[in-house]
Parts: C-alpha cells; structure tokens; sequence
C-alpha cells in the first residue's frame, strides 16, 4: 500500500552524506589501527594482525567486562522501562502539576559527570556520607556499607544511579508515545466496563510496541557505552569490578597506550552492538509484515 | 512547527551575527604589529581566572618581548594528554607544552625536539648545573639528550595534621607506625576519621606504598623496578602486607578506595578542617596561599598549626624517604614554526616565571639549583612546614617518585586496591607484579 | 456521592507516589544547589561571573546548539519520515547502516573527526563541532523518530496522495505537524547533549573566545595536585551552564502538549 518511489533517497539524502562525511572515516580508522601495535603518538606503527583480538581474548578484565555489561544492561533497561512506563502512565491523565512532576522526574539528565561525581560520592561515602548517616540515624547501622569501596555494592550503585539519571529518558520517550494514542481509544474501552488496570494492558503496552523496542535497543547500545557514571564514581574499580567496555577503552589508550587494544575493544563492541540491533530489527520488521498481512 | 524553525533560525542568525561582529573584533586585534605567536597548551600552571599568576608571567614575559605573543590553552589535566596527542598527531599541535614525568613523556617522545642545544646555547655549556641532578635524571633519556625542562619539583611520601584538633583527641603527631595505630585507635573511638586516604586515586597509593617499601628498604624497591630483582623478595613482600595491614587494623579510614583525594579527602582537611590528618605530598603547601575563605581561615587564621611530617612505617627509628618528581616538563614541538621565540618562552618560564610560581605562591619546590626560595607572606607554621620539606629534599630523597614503565605502574597500582579490599593476599600480588615486571623487560 | 470520593483517593494517592519521586529524584539536584550557595552564598556566583567572561561563551553555545537543531530537524525529520512511510530499494540496509552511528563510543571518534574536521576546513571555529554533534544527534534519534512515525497512521498518507499531493507535501504538511512531540523531544535530546559536551569541543577549538559555556565549569574542578577553587565556585559555574537547559526543556515541552491536543483531533 506503501508507494514505491524514487523521492525516498531524496529524504534520506542529507543525513547519508552527513553519515559518509563524519561517521564512515571513524569507523574505517578504528578497524585499522585494531589490526596495529600502536602507542597512539609514535609516527611508527607495527601491524601485528589479530593480535590485540588474542589479548583480549586472554585478557581476564575482558570476562569482568562482559559480566558487568549484562548486568548493568538486563537492571538498568528492564527497571528504567518499568518505571517510564509507569510515571507516564500516571502524568498522562488530567492531573494537576502533572508538567512539574514530569520536568523534575526527567531532570537528572541534565546532571553532568562532574556533578554525579561530587554529589554522590558525597552521599554513598562510608564513613559522613548522606546514606551511612541515615541508616544510623534509624539504628540499621549493620547495613551500613562502604558503598562505593567495595566491589559488590560498587556495581549496584553503578546501575541505581543509572536508573536515577536515565529514568526520565525512558518516561519520555513512553509518554511522547502515549500523546499519539488517541483518547477516543480509552473512551471506548471505557464504555466497554475497562478498569484503568486492563485499559494500561490491553490498550497502552500493545500499542506502544514500537517503543518498547526503541528503548530496548537504546538500552542495549547505552549499556555497552555506558562510561560517565562508572568512570567518575569508581573508575571502574575497585580492581576492575565495575569495569565497563568504554572505561578500559580509556584505560587501555591513557594509561597503558595501547591504542592497538584500545581500537580492538571499540571493535567488539561495534558488533555486539550490530548483532543486537540487527536481531532486534529483524523481530521488529518481522511482525511488522504479519501485522500488515492481517 | 512553522513557529519552532522560525524561532530557531531567528535564534541562530542573531548569534551569528553577534558572534560574527566578535570574532572581527578579535582578529583587528591580532593584525596590529607582526607579532610571532607562541601557543603555549598545558593543564599546570593553571588558568584560574583572571589575576592567576600564569597571567601575570605571560604578561610580563610580553612586555620585555614586544614581538612575541603567547597564546596560552589551558587544558584540566582529565583530558590534557588526549588532546595535546590530538592536535599533535594532526599537525595542529602547540609550539610548547606541559607534560607530566613518567610513561607519557617517552611515550610522546616523536613529538618532543631535542631540547640539548637550545639549553647550551641560552644558558652556556655548564646548563646542567642549573636544575637539580634528579631533574635531570628525570627529563635525559639513556643517551642524554633532553627532551624538556624541569619546571617545579614535587616530593610525595608526606602526611599532614591539623596539630590543634589532634590535641584536641588529646594526641600530638604520630612519627612511627605504632603511635599512627593507637592514634588511630583513639580517633576511631571518638567517631573521627583516623589517617585519611584518596585511595580512589591510584596515584596517591602509589606514592604512599612506595614510600613504605622505601623506608624498608629504598635499594630494594628500585632494584625492583629496574628489573634487577623480584617483586616477590622478602623486604618488597613487607611492604605489600604493611600497605594491606592499614586498611585492615583501621590506620586508613573505612571505603577508603571508595574516596578520591581531590576533593573528597582534601577538602575535609583544607576546607572544612573535619578531619585530624590526611596523606597528600608537598604541593599541598599551596592550601597556605590559597585565597578562599575557608582555607584563608583554616591555614593562616588566629593559632591554626598544621604540620607536614613523615611516618616512621617499620619501627626503625628513622622516618621514610620521600619519592621526587618534576611537576611540568616543558616540551616543544618539532613541528613548531616559531622555535626560537618558542624557547625563549620556556626560559623565561623556567626562570623568571617559576620564581614568582614558587615565590609567591609555593605551586612547587624549586626545580632549580641556583633559585633563592624566598616565599612572600607565608605564615610561621607555613615556614616551618616549607623548611621540613626542604630538609628533607637536600637529605631524604629515596629516588623517583611513580614508575616510568606503564604496564607495571598500571599493575601495582591495580594491586595496591586489590590489597586494599582483600581481594588479593600479599604473596599473590606480589606474583602477579613480577609476572608483568618480567614480561615486559 | 461514591464515585467522587474514589476520585479523590486516587488522585491523593497519584500526587503521594509523584511527590515521593520527585523528592527522591530531586535530592541530588537540590543537593548541588545547596552546595552553589555553601560559604559565600552568592559570592560563590559573582566569583563564577568575575572570573570568566561568560557572555561571550554563551553566545557561542547558543550559535553551536541553535546551528545543531536547525541541522538536525532539516535532516533528521525527512530521513525518519521517509524510512518510516515510504518504499525504495535499500531502505532497511540504509537504515541499519545510518543505526551504527550511534554505536561508536566517544572516545574512539575524537582523532578521526579531528583529521575530517580540519580537512573540511572548520578547525578552530565554533562550527567545528556543529556538524559532528548534528550527525551524531540525527544517528541517534533516528530510531526514535522513525518509530514515531511508525505510529501515526498511513490513511492520511494515503488521503494526500488521493488529493493529488506527493510525497514532499505529505511530509510538510500532514506528517509533520502531527510528528511535533516526537520532533520536540529529538530536540530537547539534541539540545541537551550538544550543550554539555566538552570533549569535542575542547579539542576543536584552541581560542577561548570561541569555546561554548560547557568547558567552563572545568576551570573551577579541582585537578590533580590542585584545588584552587573551592567546590562551591565550581558547583555555581556548574548551575549557571544548566539553567539554559531547564528553559529550553519548558519551553519544547510546550511544543509536546501542543502537539498532544492537535493529535488527539487528528488522530
């Protein structure tokens, strides 16, 4: 039913020449110099193949890596996701201050690194910070911890604070979806006897189904990049326990110049990001076409 | 939708124009006069508004060169590196940069010019006299040319108490490992921090550790690092147990690897004056010049007594050497176009520039041998406290502060943590600190 | 008599849990702007304002930023619409190829684009980082965007096409008037992420004149072996260079509800 036309290159021309200048070369550069041992400044390279691939391979930080990135990606997108969908759901209806409450739900995302930075290791600090002195305050100082000092409980920061700055994000995106689910739609299953309950399931979850899997597949590439939170609250440690693919990306460039190894991790993430997307794609075009048969 | 395009290109095309008006402003500036530009990109002496001292420096250094301009970039040290190898690489670099001591200075080594005969020519053949010996071990590579000047000279090693609060808790200056325990102790006992430590920053424990294993024994520990010994030897196992020891009987404060020296440690004790002690090096000498309130009120108010010292870490009787290093290398690009004015900046900076860095506002110790250190309105404890460094530095220097090679900086400094949390006991890191140190010789 | 006053119980229970979150989500917010006023109160401020001259890096966010919106709603919008609405050869492949821009993190975009940027021409002008943060925008709202095109209907589409319309008027003056909240929040993301980034533009650009607000608040962080401002100051600079954010994000948000009621008409 969709018209075939030749105006549709038309449309996406500006962005694939945008595309061919900026983004192309980077991604071409990064392929080659992970096939190179390499400082990063020196005028010589050395090309040594797949090398650095077999570093990494060997390279235990790499299976931390991994873990922690399915960690943080299953908590971060599942919790996020619920709770968007459920700030939206409830700013959605006619309510008073409902634009107040949505502006300071989504405000955390303004928060530069500097700011998580400072502010939170001000609150999760063992000894004065905000949390301790509240967990004393109402005697449970058995679970006073040293949040960020040790490993466990360093990750599970990682990925709250997380939630806390990107929530606002997922309840926006949800809630600029709702704005296209007409009202017409409620009124009738109203009249049909629906609680709000089975008008949330029945009508609002399906029909949001093109976002669930935009902020999936967001989620997903967030998690793989994922650098700010973890580089400025932990940097990545103690001893690599919230160690994420960006933060030893940096590692392996500045601290032990190894732009080699360094381009080689871009590299994986690169494609695990791809096989997601293209996974993700497939299913999305895939009941597309049964939706569109029916 | 009409309304958004329209209030946007209104938005852009006013900024535009504005922006537009400024920067011909900006470049009708520029064209008086033939002047050579020398752009000058580093992290230290920092930009800290207007008035800062690198200011003053380039504004005198102008006018007793009338044909050169410095055009200064300053860089926060986060992303200095990143960006100076950017513009480098690019071709696109500065003329003179700042670098920090240690792995990036060699590793950089394609983009410094031989710096050894500028230095003859400008300061005759004896130059070398000129710095101090360690500086120029520092900065020479194994065939001894020089690469860059010393600018400022840093020994780490040191802990700092506010001597009035811990009389307070009724103690005085621990100056051995087991007064630091029972200070400990009682500071604990009173809900207060004991030693405080940035453990976050992995360069601090670095400097503290090796501080320690020098104080058991220096040759030792740069034997090791040289490659000539094990790290697995007897008296570096001592000190990878007596660093782990701190964290577990209570002498460094609780999640300290969960803290960062700047600024959650530093401003407690330069700030806010909440805790009794801290482990930071000498540059923290500058919290005396330091001109906010509350630092002015904490370090040159009414009886405010604050001592450096040195902890005697295995009960020998004597106190630990302290690790040096030089703050700022001052490099030039060979691909510099303006090399000679180039140079004369870097003199002038060495020179006339660290005097009133040092002078006036103790950034750093003299890099300099033949540099009067005459500090301007530093208060008696600040005096007292610049002495001890002093002393120090002319008697109780083991060696280099950090370690050159990255991968095994990178590992210890991994290890320290590792130690720090319990994650690792002392003869495994050990065994994992010799298993890098022989692979990369 | 009932029904009312199950009205209000929800409606109090509603405002409880929307209140209780923003607390908890405002707390390290509220956090920041105490600290901005710790010690000197506003002196923290003027301190900020002496120091720096603040107007003119403003200017050139606002250059940066306003450039990157106009860049990113001229081809953002029709790249979405038509990989959304319209059939042509390629179109998945072409898509998925646009999607791997967002993908790259960063860190390894730096030196490359630095080596496209002063090939073009651009180095050291404020529009060195306008086109990067542009495509890098466009890359990753596209799927954003595209999806919410996905959601409005294609009778419409179709409705032109009867009328004797093509596929520019149907994108003008159909689809994109009913895409405004989708639209406005690709912005209110564009707008937030090229107003705080710094890594690019530190790079790009040398002259301190030309440098947008975003670097700022680094001269006051502490560096290592350094804390010549105290964290207040730096925390002042730091709420000065969001409040233009908390503006703009009111005022696209205005746009949103806008295209809500439109919407609902349409729809």
């Amino acid at each position: 039913m969709k018209r075939k036309s030749y105006s549709g290159y038309l449309f996406i021309l500006p962005m694939m020449i945008l595309f061919a200048v900026f983004i192309v070369y980077p991604i071409v550069y990064n392929i080659r110099i992970s096939f190179y041992d390499w400082n990063g400044i020196s005028r010589t390279k050395v090309f040594v193949g797949l090398e650095n691939y077999q570093t990494l391979i060997q390279d235990p930080v790499v299976k931390i890596i991994l873990k922690n990135f399915l960690i943080f990606a299953v908590c971060t997108i599942l919790i996020q996701a619920i709770l968007g969908l459920f700030f939206a759901n409830l700013l959605r209806r006619k309510l008073k201050f409902a634009d107040l409450y949505r502006t300071l739900i989504y405000l955390p995302i303004v928060a530069t690194p500097t700011i998580v930075g400072n502010i939170f290791s001000r609150i999760l600090e063992s000894n004065r910070g905000y949390l301790n002195e509240f967990l004393r305050a109402i005697h449970l100082e058995s679970l006073c911890h040293s949040w960020l000092a040790e490993p466990k409980t360093a990750l599970v920061f990682i990925i709250i604070i997380n939630i806390w700055q990107w929530t606002g994000y997922s309840m926006l995106v949800y809630y600029t979806g709702m704005l296209n689910i007409s009202e017409d739609v409620y009124e009738a299953a109203k009249i049909d006897g629906a609680g709000a309950f089975s008008q949330f399931f029945r009508i609002t979850l399906p029909l949001l189904r093109g976002t669930h899997y935009t902020i999936f597949i967001m989620g997903m590439i967030g998690s793989l990049k994922t650098f700010d939170i973890p580089y400025v609250l932990t940097r990545g440690g103690p001893n690599h326990a919230t160690e994420f693919f960006s933060t030893y990306i940096n590692t392996q460039s500045f601290s032990l110049f190894n732009q080699g190894v360094s381009s080689a991790i871009v590299v994986v993430m690169f494609v695990i990001a791809m096989v997601i997307t293209a996974a993700q794609l497939y299913l999305y075009y895939h009941n597309d076409k049964d939706k569109d048969l029916a | 939708m009409k309304k958004i395009i329209c209030t946007l290109l209104t938005a852009s095309l006013c900024t535009a124009s504005l922006t537009g008006a400024g920067c011909m402003t900006v470049f009708a500036q520029e064209n008086e006069g033939e002047k050579t530009v020398v752009t000058f990109q580093t992290w230290n002496p920092a930009d800290s508004g207007e008035g800062s001292p690198i200011y003053q420096i380039i504004d005198a250094f102008e006018e007793e060169n009338p044909d050169i301009e410095i055009n200064y970039v300053y860089v926060g040290s986060g992303s200095h590196l990143d960006q100076l190898r950017v513009g480098l690489m690019g071709g696109e670099g500065p003329d003179v940069y700042g670098m920090s001591a240690g792995s990036a200075y060699s590793e950089f080594r394609d983009f410094e010019e031989d710096l050894t005969s500028y230095c003859q020519e400008s300061w005759g053949e004896n130059w070398e006299d000129k710095f101090l010996d360690f500086c120029m071990d520092i900065v020479k590579d194994e065939d001894g040319a020089v690469y860059g000047v010393p600018l400022g000279l840093t020994y780490a090693g040191y802990a700092w108490a506010d001597t009035n609060m811990l009389a307070d808790y009724g103690l005085s200056v621990p100056t051995s490992y087991a007064e630091l325990k029972e200070a400990a102790k009682t500071l604990r006992e009173q809900n207060q921090f004991p030693m405080a430590i940035g453990a976050k920053d992995t360069w601090l424990n670095l400097d503290c550790w090796m501080s320690m294993a020098a104080d058991i024994d220096a040759e030792a520990l740069y034997a090791a690092i040289n490659g000539e010994k094990s790290f697995t030897d007897p008296e570096l196992l001592e000190s990878f147990t007596l660093w782990q020891d701190l964290f577990n009987n209570g002498v460094f404060q609780d999640g300290a690897v969960g803290m960062t020296l700047y600024n959650d440690v530093n401003d407690m004790f330069q700030r806010e004056g909440s805790i009794p002690m801290f482990m930071n090096g000498s540059w923290a000498m500058n919290m005396y010049t330091l001109n906010d309130e509350e630092t002015r009120s904490n370090f040159n108010g009414e009886n405010s007594d604050h001592d450096i010292f040195l902890i005697d870490w295995n009960d020998d009787g004597q106190v630990c050497p302290v690790t040096a290093s030089v703050d700022v290398i001052l490099c030039m690009n060979p691909e510099s176009e303006v090399k000679e004015a180039a140079f004369k900046w870097m003199d002038y900076l060495v020179n006339e520039g660290q005097d009133l860095l040092v002078n006036g506002y103790l950034e750093y110790m003299p890099s300099r041998a033949d540099m009067e250190l005459n500090v301007s309105g530093l208060s008696e404890d600040g005096q007292k406290n610049l002495e001890y460094i002093i002393q120090n530095g002319t008697d109780n220097v083991a060696g280099i502060r950090g370690i050159e090679n990255a991968e095994l900086s990178t590992v210890i400094c991994d290890m320290l943590t590792a130690l720090a949390i319990n994650e690792v006991t002392p003869e495994d890191a050990a065994a994992q600190i010799q298993a890098v140190s022989e692979s990369v010789r | 008599m009932k029904k009312m006053k199950k009205i209000k119980w929800s409606t109090f229970f509603t405002h409880t849990v929307c209140i209780l979150a923003c607390v908890i989500f405002m707390f390290p917010i509220v956090l920041m702007l105490k600290k901005s006023v710790a010690v000197e109160g506003f002196g923290n401020y003027t301190r900020v304002f002496r120091s720096f001259n603040l107007l003119i890096n403003l200017g050139n966010s606002i250059l940066i930023t306003g450039s990157v919106l106009l860049i990113v709603t001229l081809v953002l919008a029709p790249a979405a619409f038509a990989f959304s609405k319209l059939q042509f050869r390629g179109r998945k492949i072409c898509y998925y190829i646009l999607l791997m821009g967002m993908m790259i993190p960063s860190a390894a975009l730096v030196f490359p684009l630095f080596m496209t940027v002063k090939k073009i021409g651009l180095l050291g002008s404020q529009f060195s980082v306008v086109f990067p943060y542009a495509i890098l925008s466009c890359c990753f709202n596209l799927m954003m965007l595209k999806n919410y095109f996905d959601s409005l209907s294609d009778q419409l589409l179709e409705a032109t096409y009867i009328d004797g319309g093509g596929n520019f008027r149907a994108f003008l003056w159909i689809m994109l008037p009913l895409a405004k909240p989708g639209l406005a929040f690709v912005l209110i993301q564009s707008f937030l992420t090229s107003w705080n980034e710094l890594q690019l533009a530190m790079t790009f650009i040398t002259n301190k004149e030309k440098l947008p607000i975003s670097v700022i608040p680094i001269h006051f962080a502490a560096t290592t072996g350094s804390a010549q401002f105290p964290v207040q100051v730096m925390f002042a600079a730091l709420v000065i260079c969001l409040l233009p954010i908390a503006i703009f994000y009111i005022f696209a948000s205005r746009f949103m509800i806008e295209g809500l009621t439109q919407g609902a008409v349409k729809g």
